[in-house]
């Protein structure tokens, strides 16, 4: 087991390497670079100017040096400073908005999960049910509905009608007078809508997932042996099947650890909140190469430290896959 | 500007009446602790679209740290209302007779917010710190026309050139004094003032929420005396609908409306127009559409100004800005001094469009609707950015108006850092679609003198005219303002006569602003250049607004 371990972190480090050689080359492929955007069109600044911005960042020395410069700092775990105006580190820039965009979406996760594993089962329980059936229409609404508008249309009711719940952003004003409770509560009234907007199309998509790998595992004979071992229903179901049908779960989580840094652009735009997807969306647009750099590298680690959990985790919950892996 | 209707009964006449009277009796008690006709206090909190990215100005270019940056800092000179120059940390200043000596006389007892007194030796850093050739500055080459600078007391500033250089007085007005106390010694590219700076301005930082908000408060020791109001907030919301909405829910006080919001919106809303007042003046750029003079058909001068006469500035103006823009005839703001009296645009006249292109020799002989000549089409590709829809509705209304005269446009959309490095930097262009500023100062020699024209210069249409060049380099020699009038005058007749580009409109900048912020007096410059002036009636201050 320790070997294997070993083995696939061994493994990471040659994909991580090839992961950075080709997000490295795709960006420089993009034409234009910092210099030609900071300068550009402004009659006040010359051609001066923009060579000596090209020098100081390095840009004018061929690709592979620029790559080998930025390696080996990398390796020193140094991003570097952003090539924006504000020249600030890599990773205090990222750092701050990562905070708020994992936040949000481990809550909207956690959303996900606890609705949409209920729903599943009972759809599935109650197969072709006059229940199940109004669920997959409601989810699949949810899913249809485009994010922006059902955000826009929640921003009116409880943001300007009812004046319940913060409009945007993601702290008050007052934030730094308040109390560990107080901070809390002007939080969780802040990311009400964000969290619950972002859950809105997982619910769909998680619990059709749930239901079907529950139909599967309802018709196995262990679950006809339980039954007729004469357990309860419930029993039945939460112990027996729910469990087993879980299994594959595992590997969407483990999937899904990237998604978590991850933020959509049009969502952080509408609901102003300062996370990673205006971060890397803008730092595009302004050819920011270390910033962009610093985002795919950590987003790179997570997919393959995803990975690897998921395949653990899937090692300790199934005996079979254990046994496999000890024999290799 | 959106003005209450009168409403009907003269009961509520009365009652407006009271109601100002009581307004008045406030302003009253108010002005007699304070001694001051207006009262301080108050927040202003008001919406932006992008957040600062450098709050020492000339190490950024955006928009977003220009407009905090300009409320902490300051410069010898500013513009005035009617965009003129003005003093400002400098009492006084003199051209010497040769145009090649700025004597710049301080103001006395002007202190930085630590206390620590301005002087010329600030002045010397600030303008040593732009010129260093480590520092990281788009602007840095205007400053280094100076060739020598002298400190002779404390409250004297000289900077000598070599050749006279007229502009010089515009860029002192741009170049924001730093404290040379706080920053000796820092390197400037990485600094931590620059996310928290000390200035000479009417406001000063006292917190940035990264991505979030920025926090200002009056400046106690600015040398005019402390603004009104006394605290200013900046909230970074990127989307205009939010921002929108947080107007309509009470949490901000100001926002930059779009025109669908400004004509549509607001004037629907009885409920908003109560509250919300909306100010609309010229905003500080113009759009046009540039022709690449080095290429067929536009080296025909008959062809571009065919097409000026084909484009309806009209339809254009109404249908991309929703009738907030006017049309140009030069490339300066109208009201001001350097825009030229009786200056007669390129009418719409279709008409005469055909004929010009006829008399160049482009007729339609095989009937297909597009001219030709020696058997090739009248055709061209108009390029644009992505990221501005009003350009994109503007090329697609023009394409649409030259084909009624026989010509085929293709209209191209890209992204911006792609159009500039690929098409604009290398010239491959036929035509574009592109906006400049209306900059204060009339200089434009960099936009269209014919030495211009390297790659990443900016003179890209590729102007080439003797007239031009001669106007343009006169025009850096004269300091007296009427003398200099006069030349650009020439100068934007001749620039409109050779019609390398036409001039399409320049669009108005909108405001929506809470009506309990008072002294807001729209001019040539805008609404935000007696910024230190406007204040809130104590009845309406809010000591905590409603989040």
């Amino acid at each position: 087991m320790l070997i294997y371990f070993a083995k696939r972190m061994l493994w990471m480090i040659p994909v991580l390497l090839g992961i950075t050689i080709i997000s490295f080359g795709v960006m420089h492929l993009a034409p234009g670079d910092i210099t030609t955007l900071e300068t550009s069109l402004n009659p006040r600044s010359g051609s001066e100017a923009r060579e000596k911005l090209r020098e100081a960042y390095h840009l004018d020395e061929p690709l592979y040096e620029q790559y080998w410069l930025w390696l080996k700092r990398v390796v020193r775990l140094d991003f570097g400073r952003s090539f924006s105006s504000d020249h600030r580190p890599v990773l205090t820039k990222i750092g701050e908005r990562l905070q708020v965009t994992l936040s949000i979406n481990i809550a909207s996760l956690l959303v996900i999960l606890a609705v949409a594993f209920p729903v599943g089962v009972v759809s599935a329980v109650r197969q072709n049910s006059l229940l199940d059936r109004s669920l997959t229409v409601t989810v699949f609404l949810a899913f249809a509905i485009p994010g922006f508008w059902l955000a826009l249309l929640l921003m009116v009711l409880f943001g300007v009608q009812l004046g319940w719940l913060p409009v945007s952003g993601i702290h008050g004003f007052d934030y730094q007078q308040l109390g560990f409770w107080g901070r809390l509560g002007d939080l969780a009234r802040h990311l009400v809508l964000p969290v619950l907007v972002s859950g809105f199309a997982g619910v769909a998509a998680f619990s059709r997932y749930v239901r079907s790998n529950m139909l599967e595992v309802i018709r196995q004979d262990y679950i006809l042996t339980a039954r007729a071992k004469g357990l309860s229903e419930g029993t039945v179901i939460y112990r027996h099947a729910l469990r087993n049908a879980l299994l594959p779960v595992i590997t969407l989580l483990g999937l899904s650890v990237p998604g978590l840094i991850g933020g959509s652009v049009i969502f952080e735009t509408i609901f102003g909140i300062p996370g990673m997807g205006q971060l890397f969306y803008s730092s595009v647009l302004m050819r920011d190469y270390p910033v962009i750099m610093g985002i795919l590298v950590i987003g790179a680690i997570l997919t393959l430290l995803g990975n690897l959990l998921a395949d653990l985790a899937y090692a300790w919950a199934d005996p079979r896959v254990r046994r496999g892996l000890t024999a290799q | 500007m959106a003005e209450l209707p009168p409403r009907s009964g003269s009961w509520r006449l009365l009652a407006g009446g009271l109601a100002l009277a009581f307004l008045l009796g406030m302003a009253g008690t108010a002005s007699a602790d304070s001694a001051r006709p207006h009262p301080h206090g108050g927040e202003r909190v008001v919406a932006m679209g992008a957040e600062p990215s450098n709050l020492i100005p000339f190490m950024a270019g955006d928009s977003a740290s220009n407009a905090v940056g300009s409320l902490i800092h300051a410069s010898l000179l500013r513009y005035d209302k009617n965009l003129e120059l003005a003093p400002d940390l400098a009492k006084s200043w003199e051209v010497s007779n040769d145009g090649k000596t700025l004597t710049f006389h301080l103001r006395k007892g002007v202190r930085f917010p630590d206390g620590h007194p301005l002087t010329s030796a600030d002045v010397a850093f600030t303008w040593r710190t732009v010129v260093d050739p480590e520092t990281r500055t788009p602007y840095g080459e205007q400053y280094r026309r100076v060739s020598r600078i002298e400190t002779p007391d404390p409250h004297t500033f000289i900077a000598h050139y070599d050749k006279p250089y007229a502009p010089a007085l515009s860029t002192w007005a741009s170049l924001s004094i730093l404290p040379a106390h706080l920053l000796k010694g820092e390197d400037i590219n990485n600094t931590d003032f620059s996310r928290n700076p000390v200035g000479l301005g009417p406001y000063k930082l006292d917190r940035w929420v990264p991505g979030e908000s920025l926090h200002l408060s009056a400046n106690s020791s600015y040398f005019k005396g402390p603004p009104y109001i006394s605290r200013v907030t900046f909230r970074i919301i990127p989307d205009t609908t939010t921002q929108f909405l947080e107007l309509e829910a009470g949490h901000i006080d100001q926002m930059s409306p779009s025109p669908t919001l400004y004509k549509r919106t607001f004037p629907e809303r009885k409920d908003l127009r109560q509250r919300i007042a909306t100010y609309s003046y010229l905003g500080n750029q113009y759009t046009y559409l540039g022709f690449n003079l080095r290429r067929k058909p536009f080296t025909d001068i008959r062809v571009r100004r065919a097409i000026a006469h084909a484009i309806d500035r009209r339809e254009l103006i109404q249908g991309v800005t929703l009738g907030l823009a006017r049309r140009l005839s030069a490339p300066y703001k109208p009201g001001t001094r350097w825009y030229p009296d009786h200056i007669q645009p390129y009418a719409y006249d279709p008409e005469k469009a055909r004929h010009m292109l006829a008399e160049a020799g482009w007729k339609d002989t095989d009937g297909d609707g597009i001219r030709e000549k020696n058997g090739k089409n009248l055709a061209f590709e108009l390029i644009t950015n992505n990221d501005n829809k009003e350009r994109q509705i503007a090329a697609t209304l023009i394409k649409g108006r030259l084909r009624q005269v026989g010509i085929d446009v293709t209209v191209r959309v890209v992204e911006w850092a792609t159009f500039i490095s690929q098409y604009i930097n290398t010239h491959d262009f036929d035509a574009v679609i592109l906006g400049w500023s209306l900059s204060p100062d009339p200089d434009q020699y960099s936009i269209w003198h014919s030495s211009q024209q390297g790659p990443g210069q900016f003179n890209f249409v590729g102007l080439d005219d003797p007239k031009v060049d001669h106007l343009l380099e006169a025009g850096l020699r004269v300091f007296d303002p009427d003398k200099r009038a006069d030349i650009y005058h020439r100068f934007a007749r001749e620039l409109l006569k050779d019609c390398p580009i036409v001039y399409l409109y320049a669009p108005y900048s909108l405001s929506a602003i809470d009506r309990r912020i008072k002294n807001i007096k729209p001019a040539p410059a805008g609404i935000e250049y007696n910024i230190e002036d406007w204040y809130i009636p104590k009845r309406l201050q809010r000591n905590a607004i409603r989040r």
